[in-house]
């Protein structure tokens, strides 16, 4: 026994310990106790030893940001423990944000040097999609893809190549050195996602004119009442959720609305389950109630929203100037003054260049309610209503015990939430779980109705939020670096939808022509559709619903509202992704896996990740990537203003190189490609620009140090030549890292000493470099707290200065655009960090405030002028009869989208494969027991996986987990069954007029755009 | 009369479920030992649930010890993604699929549907008990407590009689088959010792977890343990003393205006203390200024 002890505690304590066998002898006498345990300390102690640790920043697409502690052994990481060092150079929200992070980035360790990880290149031998590669040599894969690249642009144009990667914002560099090299090749894409993968909430553009406003999370615990809607913030948002529950503590009342119960349904005061897809009624019925029990608030109703605005009753559009007076302009609207009876254009509205909407300054009472009839220019006589009369009328019939019946949530409820959010300073905090849906655009805007109508909207504590994603690319300088816009950006969801859904390169005819033939009724169906041998319709008439939005997508891609490259009769040839995993993630996949089945279709694809996810299992190339603490690149997030860094703890593992340097290599290599033909040569009709491939790498690389000049005397090649120059490039044209020099003056005690010194010694002495590169020290250390946001009133809320100085919306027009000279450097008049996602050539919706209704034409045809609930899509079975369950694909606690889904210690955690979650009722109904294999299908496909059955679920709906991996099913996965479903009236330009002074709503990269919601998916579930 | 040394207090109000501690500890204390392959020194339970060790708290009252099995059954993944052979997709899951796992209940509850169902969630690990069962059977004294609290194995003594193993209520004990001796949490005694907190509570994302002296006039678990009393014993019919005290679970959104839980199964689990602990927390947070939320509450501005 005591031999058998003795070895293996030898075995624990590892080669260094032979002086221990000396230790072996039992039993002890006493003088040696005490001495034993002293060698016992030492062993413990050493099994949580390290070396050294870095700070990093986990990078995973959850929004949240954390801040890491790399602890490192020799050149492994052993382990990460949480950094809580948000305070350091921040005095104003101090610990707040301590602590920050989950399992998810604790167990990000395991990537770096488990299993999982791709350590080398790999180049394709079997079929696509069998997982049959050999390792190759970066020469053999950089030179074999430059070659294939060399084919494709001689034979169908470089805009045949087409470039994704989502979300920049969590590592700007990596994102943005595909972006250039796509810019510099004249490739298709990069291709927008945050519309795409459903996360854009189209009734913060409809509503603002801007992409997504929030504040940051440290606000919510400001509020009364904290309304988590569609929002799995306990599961989710794991760093931020304390502020949830502890706000509950503080006093908040706390409601979470969604159908499950969930780790979120459980911390509420109050939960209230809802049928799926039924949000806008319940959100609805509140407003009536609102609106019954004139619980709105009147004076904030008048001045910051469009309820006082007047529409004629004859066509449903608003009463412009260029009705009532000839050379009158369309994009000036109407009030009716109290004061004087008359109408008035309305002070800070699209074309009205007051720029304020301080109607007291001008002497303008506005009526809210009212009917009158107005005289136009030709001298008929129309009825014109005030918007809020009109909502009141439709909004009538809309009661809770209307909803009652669909929503399933007790009238009495409903009342008592729309009384609470007159009552209580709320704040919504919107979610995947309302925003999936095809009506995605009702439910954001029925949720900003009912805070705006209540005066909940423009202070701390209150405000409609929606973190989905890590959308918001607070380092404008990215752009610059990535050249975005100079490349082909383009709508992701319609790109799908013309390409690998309907296949409309198969017509033969460009955009224009195809409209043509849908209007002349010659084109009846278009080449594709979701479930083989059912192709799409198409039609000009109003009355065949399913053609009609078909043609109005259509019409939009013809006028170019919504850019999709290449365009028909081309088709895409190439993908290159990275940071991403678009196959996986793509609604319709049963179609969208035909392209990557098939290299006739998809000549070539190449994935860039630092593991094997099931888009890379379909690749021709897997290029191996650095991971997230093997390169220096920064970070930012929508949900704290913190700059912060990744960086290089330890070097890339393996074969692996990091995103920049890939990229680069690439560019070297089609440079080669295109000097070993002897000379390649694209004209891109675009641009009309003659592209030659010849010059690209020294253009990747700023050989010439024009654009980065600060490195001019210390580059090798080329001031863009390493990813720390490229960074420095992207800080340096953000303009959210230049304070305000007059708000410097005022908060500078919010600054840090350390942040203060290189301001003032630095920037404000016109050493613009040297500040960012004290910047960049500085976030190499510990989190930055932007400067621009630092020199405003924290925590940060949207729309707070848009009605303390009553500015239109969203961001005053003119005044947007005016920028001040300061200490060598520019900046915006208005807080430079908000209004990062006005859409392009916006400023000021077209009535210049909160706008709830809608008179763009293709509104008007849908009946969609107003946010009111419209019944849920529904998909058929293989026997043709509508499928029963709805199928919810939420995000939730096991992964962040795909990455983590092939983690072994989270998998262990849960089931060790994906699953279906079902209610207990509903399965015994299909004797379907938990643990089951069962079978989901519809018409487009199925997928097998696991039942878990649970009572927590439910009734009608099943859920699988939004990113779960094809290579954790049994057989499909969960977006084979799942169709893109693109909405029209997100596919518009506004106002319809041409050239109007601002745009309302216009496409802008990730900022407008249609999204490919799938949660109206459904399904029936059979036992395997 | 205040007790000395340290404390971990969670509070269950507050639990996400999320694992952040299982995972942590995983990685840094149970992965770095051959042998603990099954065990997850901390883990959090979905209660009422199965648990982990598989139906331990109902095995407990038998007088049934975990098998293997109950831990976690064998697996593995098949990580050959880029070398496979065989028509269809490569698959990572393990063949055969086991039927249970550490966490295998998360978020199923009891009830039938999302209105009436109900679960909280429970992190447990070691509880450091004062009057531990585990130090008194011991015959070689290997497990021992520190003057700060920290029950403590010693290898170097351990004769490898599994008497701990057999005497833990909370079957927080994890055999070792290849090294034939017991592992467990050691509340990261090394790190305490360095002044850092254990890190499960330095992982925990959700602010959940609470640790430092209970003599400590303004350390939180003094504020929960001693001023308020808030900090609740696992089983306190075990009567073992632990140093790992819970906040219940008290604050769910009622059901039709009446409570959520399941009365008798907290009573169990916490012991009838629970009622008064949810009159203090409701109390208290109607207060403004309490001493209480504000540390429940964050500790921020």
């Amino acid at each position: 026994m005591g031999e058998m002890k003795r070895r293996d505690f030898l075995k624990l304590l590892g080669a260094g310990a032979a002086s221990a066998s000396i230790l072996g002898a039992i039993p002890l006498l006493h003088g040696e106790f005490r001495y034993v345990r002293k060698r016992t300390k030492d062993m413990y102690a050493g099994m949580v030893a390290y070396d050294r640790s870095v700070r990093s920043t986990c990078a995973g697409n959850c929004t949240q940001a954390c801040g890491w502690n790399a602890c490192v052994n020799g050149n492994m990481i052993t382990g990460l423990i949480q950094a809580s060092d948000y305070d350091v150079y921040d005095p104003v929200a101090k610990n707040a944000y301590n602590p920050r992070g989950c399992m998810r980035g604790a167990s990000y360790v395991r990537y770096i040097h488990g299993p999982g990880r791709i350590r080398h290149p790999y180049k394709r031998v079997g079929k696509r999609g069998e997982g049959k590669f050999k390792r190759v040599s970066w020469d053999e894969a950089m030179s074999g893809i430059a070659k294939q690249m060399g084919d494709i642009i001689e034979k169908d144009g470089a805009d045949s190549l087409v470039f994704f990667s989502p979300i920049p914002a969590y590592n700007y560099v990596s994102a943005g050195a595909g972006y250039r090299l796509a810019n510099l090749l004249g490739a298709s894409g990069p291709l927008s996602f945050y519309d795409w993968y459903c996360d854009l909430p189209p009734g913060d553009p409809i509503t603002w004119g801007t992409q997504t406003e929030e504040s940051e999370e440290w606000d919510w615990t400001n509020a009364e009442q904290l309304i988590l809607w569609g929002s799995n913030v306990a599961e989710t948002r794991i760093a931020a959720a304390h502020f949830v529950t502890e706000s509950k503590y503080r006093g908040t009342n706390l409601v979470y609305i969604g159908t499950d119960f969930t780790a979120t349904a459980r911390i509420a005061d109050e939960f209230i389950s809802v049928t799926p897809g039924t949000d806008a009624a319940l959100a609805n019925a509140v407003i009536s109630h609102i609106i019954k029990k004139e619980l709105y608030d009147k004076e904030y109703v008048k001045l910051f929203t469009d309820m006082p605005f007047l529409v004629r009753m004859d066509n449903g559009k608003f009463l412009r100037e260029n009705d009532i007076i000839q050379d009158g302009s369309p994009f000036k609207l109407y009030i009716m003054d109290e004061n004087t009876g008359n109408p008035q254009i309305a002070p800070g509205c699209c074309g009205d260049e007051r720029e304020s909407l301080d109607l007291q300054k001008f002497g303008i009472e506005p009526a809210l309610e009212g009917e009158w009839s107005v005289e136009l220019k030709d001298g008929k006589k129309v009825k014109v209503k005030t918007v809020f009369s009109l909502l009141k009328e439709r909004m009538k019939d809309k009661t809770p015990e209307w909803a009652e019946k669909i929503t399933g949530v007790s009238a009495k409820a409903m009342c008592n939430l729309a009384e609470n959010i007159a009552a209580k300073k709320t704040t919504i905090i919107g979610g995947g779980g309302v925003n999936h849906w095809y009506n995605n655009d009702v439910n954001n805007r029925t949720m900003i109705l009912m805070l705006a109508l209540t005066g909940n909207v423009g202070k701390n504590g209150t405000g409609f939020h929606q973190y989905t994603g890590q959308y918001k690319v607070w380092l404008k300088g990215l752009g610059k670096y990535g050249r975005i816009l100079k490349t082909r950006p383009e709508n992701g969801t319609l790109f799908v939808w013309t390409h690998y859904i309907m296949n409309l390169w198969k017509l033969g005819k460009d955009f224009n022509e195809i409209v043509e033939d849908v209007e002349s009724g010659f084109l009846k169906e278009l080449p594709g559709g979701h479930a083989d041998g059912m192709n799409a319709p198409v039609s000009f008439d109003l009355k065949d619903h399913e053609g009609y939005k078909n043609y109005l997508l259509l019409k939009s891609l013809a006028k170019g509202w919504m850019p999709v490259y290449p365009k028909p009769p081309k088709r895409p040839k190439a993908m290159f992704i990275w940071r991403g995993n678009f196959l996986n993630q793509a609604k319709g996949g049963s179609q969208v896996k035909k392209w990557f089945d098939d290299p006739e279709k998809l000549e070539l694809v190449t994935v860039i990740d630092f593991r094997m996810n099931s888009t890379a299992v379909f690749a021709d190339y897997v290029l191996p990537t650095a991971g997230w603490y093997e390169k220096f690149d920064v970070t930012t997030t929508p949900m704290h203003p913190y700059l912060q860094a990744q960086n290089e703890v330890i070097k890339p593992v393996n074969d692996t190189k990091t995103d920049f340097t890939i990229f680069k290599d690439l560019a070297r290599a089609v440079n080669n490609e295109a000097e070993k033909r002897g000379g390649l040569k694209w004209f891109d009709a675009k641009y009309e620009k003659n592209r030659d491939y010849t010059k690209i790498y020294r253009e990747f690389i700023d050989a010439d140090g024009n654009e980065n000049p600060y490195f001019k005397s210390v580059c090798r090649e080329g001031c863009l030549e390493t990813a720390e120059m490229a960074v420095h490039f992207t800080l340096k044209h953000s303009p959210v890292l230049y304070p305000d020099p007059d708000g410097y003056m005022k908060y500078k005690d919010q600054m840090a000493p350390e942040l203060r010194m290189i301001i003032e010694n630095m920037l404000f002495k016109g050493d613009t470099d040297g500040y960012i590169k004290g910047l960049t020290d500085l976030i190499k250390k510990h989190p930055v707290p932007f400067p621009s946001a630092q020199t405003m009133k924290r925590p940060l809320n949207p729309w707070r200065e848009n009605i303390e100085q009553k500015i239109p919306f969203p961001a005053g027009g003119k005044m947007h655009y005016q920028k001040k000279n300061k200490n060598g450097y520019e900046i915006n008049e208005l807080f430079i960090s908000r209004y990062l996602g006005v859409v392009p050539n916006g400023g000021k919706t077209l009535t210049g405030r909160q706008q709830f209704y809608i008179d763009h034409s293709t509104f008007l045809t849908l009946g969609e002028e107003f946010p009111m609930y419209k019944e849920p899509e529904t998909d058929l079975l293989p026997n043709g009869k509508p499928a029963p369950l709805k199928l919810n694909t939420p995000h939730e606690r096991w992964g962040t989208h795909s990455t983590f889904r092939d983690m072994d210690l989270l998998l262990r955690l849960q089931r060790y494969s994906a699953f279906v979650a079902v209610n207990s009722a509903d399965a015994a109904k299909r004797g379907i027991k938990d643990g089951d294999t069962v079978r989901v299908y519809n018409i487009y496909g199925e997928c097998k996986t696991m039942a878990k059955v649970a009572p927590s679920v439910k009734p009608g709906e099943v859920w699988i987990q939004n990113g779960a991996e094809m290579i954790n099913f049994f057989k499909g996965w969960y977006n084979a069954v799942t169709p893109v479903r693109p909405k029209p009236t997100q596919s518009v330009i506004y106002p319809e007029e041409e050239n109007p002074p601002f745009y309302h709503l216009k496409y802008g990269w990730n900022l407008w755009g249609v999204t490919g919601n799938e949660c109206d998916t459904s399904v029936e579930i059979e036992k395997e | 009369m205040s007790r000395k040394g340290y404390a971990i207090v969670a509070d269950l109000n507050k639990c996400l479920g999320c694992q952040a501690c299982a995972v942590e500890c995983k990685i840094w204390w149970a992965s770095k030992q051959q042998g603990l392959h099954h065990a997850w020194w901390i883990i959090t339970e979905t209660r009422p649930g199965t648990g982990y060790p598989k139906k331990w708290v109902e095995n407990v009252k038998k007088g049934l010890l975990p098998d293997m099995n109950d831990y976690e059954p064998k697996f593995e993944f098949r990580y050959n993604l880029t070398d496979h052979s065989g028509n269809d997709l490569p698959r990572i899951f393990p063949d055969p699929m086991p039927k249970y796992g550490p966490n295998w209940d998360f978020d199923k509850g009891v009830g039938q549907t999302p209105e009436n169902a109900w679960y909280f969630y429970l992190p447990i690990q070691c509880m450091q008990c004062d009057d531990a069962p585990c130090v008194e059977v011991c015959p070689a004294h290997a497990m021992y407590k520190t003057d700060k609290g920290m029950v403590i194995h010693d290898p170097t003594v351990c004769i490898g009689c599994k008497s701990c193993f057999h005497s833990c209520p909370y079957r927080r004990i994890f055999w070792n088959n290849e090294l034939n001796q017991p592992a467990k949490c050691i509340m990261c005694e090394p790190l305490v010792e360095k002044g850092e907190a254990p890190l499960c509570v330095r992982v925990c994302g959700g602010n959940v977890r609470f640790f430092g002296d209970l003599e400590d006039p303004n350390s939180a678990v003094h504020v929960f343990a001693e001023e308020y009393n808030v900090a609740l014993p696992l089983f306190p019919q075990y009567k073992t003393n632990p140093r790992v005290l819970y906040i219940p679970p008290v604050l769910n959104p009622p059901v039709n205006g009446k409570e959520r839980y399941d009365k008798p199964y907290l009573e169990e689990f916490f012991g009838k203390d629970v009622w008064r602990v949810k009159d203090i927390l409701e109390k208290e947070r109607k207060k403004r200024n309490s001493k209480l939320i504000r540390y429940l509450g964050g500790n921020y501005s």
